[in-house]
């Protein structure tokens, strides 16, 4: 029987209600999205029909539940990453973190200063900061990866000057899976005062994330790739960073005094939340999180781990498949990209789909990346805690089923 | 959901009619698409106002090869003078006219894929 730690799979597949209605679906596609627990789901009912009510501003009851459930969520989201509350503020995804992260941080830039981004970036993270630098009059550098698809850190720290002002890197690549050494990276950053954004929308549901051993200046993630709601993100900035740095949001909720002529911004972290603020999702994200340390993080990166070898195995048992990403498990997360000879991957990826097997196809929002290796993109298959055995055995099977009928 | 992959879309995609340069095309268009990285060139023969020759190249996946290969088959055998328009007999068809002509409903997903060769024969036609 499989299992995840005390679990066995069949329950934590029950604890998915998809998988309740649609009970053939072998879902690979966690790296675009994650499926949703029934509990974080019902955390989220529960505010609507129970406290419902805006946060911060209200002396009623139902206004001081909700804020007590919001800025406990603060707490939970902290102490996960091992930060302070006050380090963490919410947005409506990694992309909103990554795109304010690019406004707060441009007026430090100056005519031939450099940013430093990772060949493997999101859009997300890369064009808000090729915009800044462009701006700005600075350049934007790519640090390369290597033969075995892993960053190139002997290049990387050529590259680091006191000119570089900002490193953008991803902490696991959304389309190769490879997992970067942050703590490495930030330590060399910081010798040259660069500032350090790591974007761990990928990495957050698999592996254990510590700012403090880290060490980074910021780290975005969104909530509905670590099993919690859409909508609904995090930034979290280093204290002084964050103390530091004046918003570039402007609205309700942050400040603490508006006059005819001056504004007081509130302290980090209300004053990077204008507006009212996603607080159903902040409450589904502190679910998810519960949900996940339940499960308990020595017994989800085995299993995942496990299943991934398994995916990778079955991959290269295929004929002339081609990995796009580390061969071996070691720093790589179940995030798998391959092209198969003669098969388009998006045909691939419709014959799948016509199989109830979901992956997905192209160029992932990494297409300096994607397009480097082939111009058709790539096909991805991509691994949560609700993934079992069989669901890698009908890819495999799927894929050559597929190349069967298109060759 | 019926598949896209129908026997005579496979078929095509296997055995392309038409595909190669046009050694004497008097008009010819080349679009790509990005996502995809699909290319698709349409090359026409143009005489007394009416398409006497079509074929393509490129690459793609087997819905936009078999989609070029139906359209240039269609373009050939096509009998019947058409409305002028622009100066060249117009094939005639819409997207939904094309869609029906190769039989299949794609997905929003695929939608770009099978119509690649359409907007490459309007491009040429321009
Ligand atoms: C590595 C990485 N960064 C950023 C994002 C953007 O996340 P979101 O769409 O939730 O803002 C994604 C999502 O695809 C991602 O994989």
């Amino acid at each position: 029987m499989e299992t995840l730690g005390s679990r066995t799979l069949d329950s934590i597949k029950s604890d998915f209600p998809i998988f309740r209605n649609r009970p053939y679906l072998a879902y690979l596609d966690a790296a675009a999205t994650s499926q949703i627990p029934s509990m974080v789901l019902e955390s989220m009912v529960d505010f609507e029909v129970n406290f419902r009510a805006n946060v911060h501003r209200g002396l009623y009851p139902e206004a001081e539940l909700a804020t007590q459930a919001y800025e406990s969520a603060r707490t939970q989201v902290a102490k996960f990453i091992e930060a302070e509350p006050s380090t963490v503020s919410f947005t409506s995804g990694s992309t909103s973190s990554l795109q304010m992260l690019a406004e707060l941080l441009a007026n430090r830039l100056s005519p031939g200063d450099n940013i430093l981004v990772s060949s493997m970036e999101h859009h997300s993270a890369l064009l808000p900061f090729r915009r800044i630098a462009a701006e700005r009059g600075a350049m934007l550098t790519t640090i390369p990866h290597d033969a075995d698809y892993r960053l190139d850190l002997p290049t990387f720290k050529l590259m680091l000057n006191s000119r570089v002002k900002i490193v953008v890197i991803t902490a696991a690549s959304n389309v190769l899976g490879t997992v970067n050494p942050i703590t490495e990276i930030v330590a060399e950053a910081h010798k040259h005062g660069a500032i350090v954004i790591v974007d761990a929308a990928q990495y957050v549901a698999h592996l254990p994330l510590s700012v403090k051993e880290w060490g980074a200046d910021a780290v975005v993630f969104s909530a509905h790739k670590m099993y919690g709601p859409f909508g609904v993100g995090v930034l979290y900035l280093q204290s002084s960073l964050g103390q530091s740095l004046t918003p570039t949001a402007l609205g309700g909720g942050m400040m603490t005094e508006v006059t005819s002529s001056i504004t007081t911004f509130a302290e980090a972290p209300w004053k990077f939340e204008s507006g009212t603020p996603n607080i159903a999702g902040v409450i589904g994200l502190a679910a998810a999180i519960h949900y996940l340390t339940a499960l308990g993080w020595p017994n989800i990166v085995q299993r995942e781990e496990e299943l991934a070898r398994l995916a990778l195995v079955g991959l290269l048992s295929l004929n002339d498949i081609k990995i796009i990403g580390p061969l071996t498990m070691h720093d790589r997360l179940g995030v798998i990209s391959f092209t198969v000879p003669g098969l388009h991957p998006h045909d691939l990826a419709t014959l799948l789909g016509e199989q109830n097997v979901a992956i997905r196809a192209g160029h992932h929002c990494a297409m300096p990346l994607t397009s480097s290796i082939v111009a058709s993109g790539v096909a991805r298959a991509s691994l949560g805690l609700y993934t079992t055995e069989e669901d890698i055995a009908r890819l495999i099977q799927g894929i050559k089923a597929a190349r069967a009928k298109l060759s | 959901m019926d598949s896209i992959y129908r026997d005579h879309i496979l078929e095509h995609a296997r055995h392309p009619r038409n595909f190669g340069v046009l050694a004497d095309a008097t008009k010819q268009a080349r679009l790509a698409n990005p996502t995809c990285g699909d290319v698709c060139t349409i090359y026409l023969k143009i005489a007394n106002d009416a398409i006497v020759n079509a074929t393509f190249d490129g690459h793609g996946c087997a819905l936009s090869t078999a989609a070029a290969s139906l359209l240039t088959e269609h373009l050939t055998s096509m009998s019947s003078v058409a409305p002028i328009i622009g100066g060249v007999t117009m094939p005639c068809l819409n997207e939904a006219e094309f869609l029906t002509l190769l039989g299949i409903e794609p997905t929003s997903g695929r939608l770009d894929c099978a119509l690649l060769p359409l907007r490459a024969l309007n491009a040429a036609l321009k």
